[in-house]
């Protein structure tokens, strides 16, 4: 018996754990922590390439742009609150609220169409919600335009005028709210309402003229009031990669799912009454236990929580774009100038998802900590991945422009930096690292008007304006940067003699050297470009360069460059009074006989010198000249 | 209830009162004014609005007083009427716009003075020197239709035509490529005699077409054929409205080592045709399409017996390597070839102004309604004067034929300019002051010809252009605003099918081979858009 007691008691504590509000807090509080710590917003907010993340700029100049639109205030919203995904937890907290306030409106709709037991049917939103940021593609302003439609149905629901005419004008009321608001998520609001006094209410009239009026006011609002159609606001909320079919079904579903379980709920509640749920009250709930076989209830109730959880845990595994995830890493470390780690992830990172710009990532690191001539070859290389070519396409530019941008800006090319700079600024807005790129390049080129105009809409930027107020008035006492350590850098490595823009990358380096004998980075990089392109000639004729720097010894790829070039032409190299390191030269005397060994099996050779010299520039070499030959 | 009323209405009061209070410790008082120690200099502004023609009916020259001071004054007076004073904490000069209206109305001819005052924290007040402006007798027309959009290098995302009411602030969208598509590229808006009930513009991209207004009705033309298989580009109504002139161009774009403005266009062919608005026809001219010659810009005369355009001779046979061998020894002359519009027959042609007279490259050839100016752009070569820091603008006086370098030019690229249907008033596009983004600016042009000191198109916020990164090109002056909304725009580009044109004279045969392809004159370079993380 006191078994029994002690089980009936510990089942109601979990029962009212479950119904109270410490499980959906719990689950939140989950939602959260993975958000925080895993998805990480502010991979989103660093990362400059990405077009669907909104800008924002304090005034009322940006606020007029919004408030001509339907859906302006939601995507207004969502541009003020994407701002504060700078800050992990805080972006973090502003979708897991948002998610939080899904879940809360949904289970107020499914409420009023009667209620369900299944409140596992209430997260569905907010789950999806998540699993759409697990996928990068900022759903923000949609998830907002949804969350107006949704709370003004509750608004409607809660109202619920008794008299036909008032409830009309409410819904005309609530109509244009959601309209304008959420632009063609008003339709989830029209068609939850229709619902409601249909099913819920019956009253078939009124819910026959909501599902007539709605279209025709859509229609009205658009050709009287708005400057553009529901359609082309709808699409403005929405991210447009979205249209991508996996992604789709999961928009549209964040979108249909609550008209459809509010339907089928309210069909349910209306045509099995039986069925309908438990009241609030005690004395209410022993009379519908009477009518519910308890067995089925219990089951159902002991379920729920693990369905739950698994609903929660769903998302984290199905639902992440794991490389999406690792190339805005990669790029939250480049642009944090974190370099060791983008060399450790590129690390952990398998060969063949080693994209050009992540191989440009790890070139740049490699360079900027002093490891390029002596350990590129550690790492996987590609010719094409030293510098992006930019390929005059959108498809994959942001990433290669972004790329761009920083390498020809660390070497000192301010023209084609500030090219790819401005492209990106078209192509994902004015985004406040692309304004501060912009006036520094300006800076740099003596362009202090220009300057001033990006240092200015940096200022109005809610995260980095009070660094864009400083420069401004720094631009006004020193209008040359001429105490900035970094302005005065750049503008000694700066191409002065014009020309039509360089066609190779090599004719860039070469420039860039001409123009500055001691640019260090333009010297590795073509060195680097001519070890990539198989070209150990070139790497031995620029060897005399050595002298414009401080090595103190001939950097390892090179002797092995020299070392190859000697052996394929059979004639000394001119070091210029410098030695190759005598281990190199056994290293190449090994790497020679295990070559020689295996004769014309390259596959072979490859394959048993890769234990060994899999980061030597023989290796490369010889994997490259099969690959050609192939 | 009713003690509620009443609290709320005693809160109302009290809170009236003290902003009241606030507002009026603000403003100086009379005797403030009359003691302020004089400063024998104009006092620093921004935009500089001092020493201007404006036009009676503008918006108010809102502007930044560039001075230290805790507190401000300015008072804007005239010869008659009731001063505008403005008072605050803050350097911004926000003047309100209906007596700003009046004033103005009731000056016309006369001058209009900015009496600016500031107060030193702590100190006593300083009065400036007036500043002056003229109110000119002569209106302005009323709209201003231009194209915003970013630096452009190769890709382009954010693109609109805009049209904005001069007198006021209001600026409504026409046209923006986040409706259909943001791989489209519009532009080359263009009006027939300063009216928006007939104009045109050029949309490039998947739902490529000219977007025609005309008799009430917006239409989408495809203005290629068969043998002419280039979009048109630049063009120009005939002032009777029945043809308009166009030039297809096979542009291309390219970039500078080291150059302030590191980009730059060429054209590596073109030529002209003429479009017959009612009948819906495209009609080549083989005069105006020879191969060895590159024809662009077309300008018609006030009269419509002339038809202008630039000319330079085609020194490249390979029209695929970009830039071609001396691209900077290309420059254009001024032409023109007489026209009937009655017969369609074509007279001869006749060189206006020879670049090798000049030293420079002559495009955008513009005439003033009335007939007696032309302005044109010249720079040190090619045909794209907004890439040019060298790009000035020249005003011709077409009876004597004597021209020269107008007094509104800056050391910046000046182009896309455009008379007013008055021909009082010049608007063109300068990049003044940041040698990238071009800035709207409207000179008053007297009865000699000269052009006076050129302003800025004020904005509410005077502050407006220190943070704004898009560039206002092609502003085109109208006396009204467009019929058509952004709505009815964007669904003929995106829904209506582009009526091709319907016959073209045989003489379309002359074409010159290797014709520009069907991007022009803006490659549009985008594929997919967006496809930017993988």
């Amino acid at each position: 018996m006191r078994l029994t007691g002690a089980a009936t008691q510990t089942r109601r504590l979990y029962g009212q754990f479950i119904r109270g509000p410490a499980f959906p807090a719990l689950i939140f509080f989950a939602i959260f922590l993975y958000l925080w710590l895993y998805l990480d917003p502010a991979f989103l907010y660093n990362f400059m390439p990405f077009r669907q993340f909104p800008c924002f700029s304090t005034g009322m100049e940006f606020l007029k742009s919004y408030l001509p639109y339907q859906g302006g205030p939601a995507a207004y919203a969502s541009a003020f609150l994407s701002q504060l995904y700078n800050w992990s937890w805080l972006g973090a907290m502003v979708i897991t609220s948002v998610a939080g306030l899904l879940f809360l409106a949904t289970a107020g709709v499914f409420k009023y169409l009667g209620g369900t037991r299944v409140r596992a049917l209430h997260y569905v939103p907010a789950v999806l919600l998540i699993m759409l940021c697990g996928q990068f593609r900022h759903p923000l302003a949609a998830a907002l335009a949804l969350l107006a439609a949704l709370l003004l149905v509750n608004l409607y629901m809660w109202l619920a005028p008794r008299n036909g005419w008032l409830a009309a004008a409410a819904f005309v009321a609530l109509f244009a709210a959601a309209y304008y608001s959420a632009a063609g998520a008003c339709l989830i609001f029209a068609a939850l309402c229709a619902i409601f006094e249909l099913l819920s209410r019956r009253r078939f009239l009124l819910g026959a003229v909501f599902v007539v009026l709605a279209p025709i006011l859509a229609l009205l609002a658009e050709h009287y009031v708005f400057r553009i159609n529901t359609i082309q606001a709808s699409m403005r909320l929405l991210p447009p990669r979205l249209l991508t079919p996996s992604l789709g079904s999961l928009r549209a579903s964040l979108f249909l799912y609550c008209p459809a379980a509010g339907l089928l709920i309210a069909l349910r509640n209306r045509f099995f009454p039986r069925r309908a749920p438990a009241p609030e009250n005690q004395a209410d709930r022993s009379s519908v236990q009477a009518t519910w076989p308890g067995r089925w209830a219990r089951i159902q109730r002991s379920l729920e929580s693990p369905l739950l959880v698994l609903l929660a845990v769903i998302p984290l595994y199905c639902s992440v774009d794991a490389h999406t995830r690792r190339i805005l890493k990669f790029e939250y470390y480049s642009h944090h100038g974190m370099w060791r780690e983008v060399l450790q992830e590129a690390d952990r990172v398998p060969v063949e998802q080693l994209s050009t710009p992540l191989l440009c990532d790890i070139s740049r690191s490699l360079y900027q900590t002093d490891q390029l001539p002596e350990n590129m070859f550690r790492y996987v290389q590609d010719p094409d991945g030293l510098v992006p070519k930019f390929k005059g396409s959108a498809a994959s530019s942001c990433l290669f422009l972004a790329e761009a941008s920083d390498v020809w800006l660390d070497m000192g090319y301010m023209e084609l930096s500030e090219h790819s700079t401005h492209e990106l600024l078209d192509l994902t807005g004015e985004k406040p690292g692309l304004l501060q790129r912009l006036a520094l390049i300006n800076i740099v080129k003596g362009e202090t008007g220009a300057a001033r105009v990006f240092l200015g809409a940096l200022s109005k930027d809610p995260v980095y304006g009070e660094a864009g107020r400083r420069d401004l008035e720094r631009l006004k006492s020193d209008p040359g940067f001429a105490a900035d350590p970094e302005v005065q850098r750049l503008r000694s490595l700066r191409i002065t003699e014009d020309s039509p823009e360089y066609a190779t990358q090599e004719e860039i380096f070469l420039g860039l050297l001409k123009a500055n004998r001691k640019n260090r980075m333009a010297f590795e990089y073509l060195m680097a470009y001519y070890l990539l392109a198989c070209r150990p000639d070139k790497v031995a004729q620029n060897i005399s360069r050595l002298g414009d720097f401080e090595y103190r010894e001939i950097p390892r790829h090179y002797e092995e460059a020299i070392l190859l070039q000697a052996a394929i032409t059979g004639q000394g190299v001119d070091l210029h009074g410098r030695h190759i390191r005598p281990e190199t030269v056994k290293r190449f005397a090994d790497f020679c006989s295990i070559a020689e060994r295996h004769g014309d099996d390259v596959r072979a050779a490859l394959t048993e010198a890769a234990e060994h010299y899999r980061d030597t520039y023989f290796w490369y070499f010889l994997h490259r000249q099969r690959v050609l030959k192939q | 209830m009713r003690k509620r009323l009443l609290y709320a209405l005693a809160f109302c009061s009290v809170a009236a009162l003290a902003a009241g209070a606030i507002l009026s410790g603000c403003a100086p008082s009379a005797r403030d004014i009359a003691d302020a120690t004089p400063v024998n200099r104009l006092p620093h502004i921004r935009p500089d609005y001092a020493g201007c023609v404006i036009p009676p009916n503008i918006a108010p020259l809102n502007f930044l007083v560039e001075e230290p001071g805790a507190e401000y004054h300015v008072r804007v007076s005239s010869k008659r009427g009731e001063n505008i004073e403005i008072s605050g904490p803050a350097p911004s000069i926000v003047i309100p716009l209906k007596p700003w209206k009046k004033l103005l109305a009731v000056n016309r001819g006369e001058e209009l003075h900015f009496d600016v005052y500031a107060m030193p924290r702590g100190g006593r007040w300083q009065r400036f020197e007036s500043i002056s402006n003229t109110i000119a007798k002569e209106e302005i027309d009323g709209y201003l239709v231009y194209r915003l959009l970013h630096p452009l290098y190769n890709l382009h995302f954010q693109m609109s035509i805009a049209q904005r009411n001069l007198q006021d602030y209001d600026e409504s969208v026409l046209l923006d490529n986040d409706d259909f598509g943001v791989t489209h590229c519009m532009n080359c808006h263009t009006f027939l005699n300063n009216k928006s009930d007939n104009m045109l513009l050029q949309v490039r991209g998947p739902n490529q077409g000219m977007l025609l207004e005309h008799k009430g009705v917006l239409t989408k033309v495809d203005t290629r054929t068969k043998s002419n298989p280039g979009a048109s580009g630049f063009a120009s109504w005939h002032p009777s409205g029945r043809v308009v002139a166009f030039s297809v161009n096979k542009v291309r774009q390219f970039f500078h080592v080291a150059r302030t403005e590191v980009r730059d266009g060429i054209d590596m062919n073109s030529y002209l045709e003429l479009y017959g608005v009612d009948t819906n026809t495209m009609t080549s001219i083989p005069k105006l399409a020879q191969p060895n010659q590159l024809d662009t810009w077309p300008a018609w005369s006030a009269d419509g017996r002339y038809l202008y355009f630039c000319r330079a001779p085609r020194p490249w046979t390979n029209t695929e390597k970009v830039p071609p061998a001396n691209y900077e020894k290309v420059k254009y002359d001024l032409v023109r070839i007489g026209f009937d519009i009655e017969t369609g027959a074509w007279g001869e042609l006749e060189t206006v102004l020879s670049s090798k007279d000049t030293g420079l490259s002559i495009s955008l050839p513009r005439f003033s309604p009335d007939g007696r100016f032309l302005v044109f752009c010249m720079s040190d070569y090619s045909t794209f004067p907004t890439f040019q820091p060298s790009s000035d603008l020249y005003l011709m006086d077409v009876k004597s034929g004597r021209y020269g370098r107008m007094e509104c030019n800056s050391d910046q690229a000046e182009s896309w300019h455009c008379w007013s249907s008055n021909s009082r008033w010049l608007v063109f596009s300068s990049k003044r002051g940041t040698g990238m983004l071009n800035r709207p600016y409207f000179s008053y042009i007297d009865d000699d010809g000269k052009a006076h000191k050129p302003f800025v198109m004020p904005q509410k916020d005077p502050a407006f252009y220190d943070s704004f990164l898009k560039l206002y090109q092609l502003p085109e002056l109208v006396t009204g605003p467009v019929r058509a909304s952004e709505q009815e725009f964007a669904y003929t580009v995106s829904a209506l099918r582009a009526v091709p044109v319907e016959s073209e004279s045989p003489a379309a045969s002359a074409t010159p081979p290797g014709v520009p392809d069907a991007t022009g004159p803006w490659r549009a370079p985008m594929d997919q858009p967006g496809q930017d993380l993988h």
